[in-house]
């Protein structure tokens, strides 16, 4: 094992909980590089630690793909209909070495319209997993499940590229998760008035920052807004931009960090970049991971020193 | 958690109230670059004039932190809890009347350091130096308006910002870009329009001008 491996392996300290260490890896546009990040960040931590990649991309999986199994034997729809009993039962092994999968495929049609109840279900499920670290792979937009998934992370990343759109979706699904967050508050504060009174005025709130919003509950009611300001504080967020053309749009990605700092009053380190590079699409065509089917490639050097600043960077979670 | 108009300025950089002098720096051109009115970083987020506010405080937190006397005022405040609304404002009329960003005065040794930083610093703000670019622009004999576009796009300049800064309409820029050298002015005019784009890229203005206006001339003639 070389130094710096020896160095990244320590810095994965030994998980002092029976639960695993949780990765959420979203972001609101489609194509962007969500699944191909998941299943290479996998790898990489994979060297170190026993891995599952739960692919939540529900409705289009293809983790199976991305890490070369053609078919698998349960699913995450046995889970829900109680075929299947304990959510360990749906891991896969893969041809790597510490890396399982739990796959999406072949999931029943109305797999994308999940109740609050699956999503608890599948939170409570994926915690009860047995590898150090679970990376759930996540779709694109902005469904109510797919942002309670990433919050319910660790360390929540969020993947976008330098692109208008991109950056656009980016935003929108922070807003959602925002709103989101404030609806859970408001319901665990018994809060159900004030929450009425906010959706009632949503229109005047969305002229507002997210900051403003929070300042605003809290001049009204000082236990509320501490309590939203707690529970945005505790998200562990952090960027990584993909498909990078040119090296300056890495500014993208400081901007996106802070953003969300200055316009959405929550903490989010930039992890770093990924250019764009046909070494992906040739491992794609082989089903392997770039970090298998070239290491030597910039793109997988770029993931490793992501994967890295991750490591390091995650002092407010227990377990990396 | 707090708005970006009522952070304090190390707040408003992103810095720790320890920060040194070239922390400083740092942190207000990286902040400038991404709060340009025109970054892809806030789109959908801040207005215009929002960012024009912004990019004002920013503005002041650089000028107050960076100057040794004016922090250590500022700092005395903070701790005093006298910092209640310590910047000025931006108002809407200053918002109005508010110019493109242009970067103060660096001396020639921190744009050395930057350099050494692989930062490039431009009257508009920054770039990420590329030996590779650079090399070509160093080696460039012929400056049409396809390699003009290359440099500013390289140096990370907006075209409305060059036009609002040298006052020239943006179409005749785009003329000049696309090499569309009917819509061109008179001779006269281009050879301003071409030495001023090029003094604001950084350019052998004599050398971009003379190899601009033979191109021109060949084409006319």
């Amino acid at each position: 094992m070389s130094e710096s491996i020896e160095a990244t392996a320590n810095m994965i300290n030994n998980n002092s909980t029976n639960t695993p260490t949780i990765i959420a890896v979203g972001g609101g546009k489609g194509g962007i590089g969500k699944s191909f990040f998941t299943s290479n960040l996998a790898i990489y931590l994979s060297r170190f630690k026993k891995v599952t990649v739960v692919d939540l991309d529900l409705g289009s999986s293809n983790q199976h793909t991305c890490l070369g199994l053609q078919s698998v034997r349960t699913t995450i729809s046995d889970f829900l209909s109680d075929k299947i009993v304990h959510f360990q039962e749906l891991e896969e092994p893969t041809r790597y070495i510490n890396l399982k999968l739990v796959s999406g495929c072949f999931d029943s049609l109305n797999i994308t319209q999940l109740t609050d109840a699956d999503v608890q279900k599948l939170i409570a499920g994926i915690k009860t997993l047995n590898s150090d670290i679970v990376i759930l792979d996540l779709g694109a937009g902005t469904a109510a499940a797919t942002v309670d998934f990433f919050t319910s992370a660790d360390n929540s990343i969020l993947v976008a590229s330098a692109e208008p759109t991109s950056i656009e979706n980016a935003y929108r699904f922070l807003k959602v998760l925002f709103y989101r967050k404030l609806q859970h508050v408001f319901l665990a504060q018994n809060a159900q008035e004030e929450l009425a009174r906010l959706l009632a005025h949503r229109d005047q709130f969305q002229e507002k920052s997210p900051n403003q919003i929070v300042k605003d509950i809290y001049q009204r009611n000082h236990v509320l807004g501490r309590a939203i300001m707690n529970d945005l504080q505790s998200l562990d967020l952090s960027v990584v931009l993909n498909q990078i053309r040119m090296s300056h749009d890495e500014q993208v990605g400081h901007g996106i960090a802070s953003v969300c700092n200055k316009f959405f009053g929550v903490w989010c380190k930039y992890l770093g970049a990924i250019s764009y590079d046909d070494a992906v699409w040739q491992s794609l065509r082989k089903s392997q991971p770039v970090m298998i089917a070239n290491p030597q490639s910039s793109v997988s050097q770029q993931i490793s020193k992501i994967a890295k600043n991750l490591v390091g960077s995650t002092a407010k979670t227990a377990v990396l | 958690m707090s708005d970006f108009k009522e952070q304090t300025y190390y707040e408003l950089l992103e810095i720790s109230t320890s920060a040194s002098t070239d922390e400083v720096q740092q942190a207000y051109l990286r902040a400038k670059g991404i709060y340009a009115p025109d970054s892809p970083a806030i789109y959908t987020i801040f207005s215009r004039d929002e960012a024009v506010q912004l990019n004002h405080l920013l503005d002041e937190a650089y000028q107050t932190l960076s100057h040794h006397a004016k922090r250590r005022e500022y700092d005395l405040k903070l701790q005093t809890g006298n910092y209640t609304v310590i910047h000025d404002k931006a108002t809407t009329a200053d918002v109005q009347q508010a110019k493109p960003a242009v970067m103060p005065s660096l001396t020639p040794d921190d744009k050395k350091e930057l350099a050494r930083q692989g930062i490039g610093i431009t009257k508009f703000g920054q770039y990420t130096i590329d030996p590779m670019v650079e090399h070509e622009m160093q080696q460039q004999q012929m400056f049409d308006g396809t390699f003009l576009k290359k440099v500013r796009i390289y140096k990370n300049i907006n075209l409305e910002t060059l036009c609002e800064h040298l006052k020239i309409g943006r179409h005749h820029f785009n003329a000049i870009e696309n090499n569309d050298f009917n819509k061109l002015p008179a001779t006269v005019f281009v050879r301003g329009y071409v030495k001023q784009m090029a003094e604001s890229l950084g350019l052998d203005a004599q050398k971009v001008t003379d190899s601009y206006m033979r191109i021109l001339k060949d084409v006319r003639d």
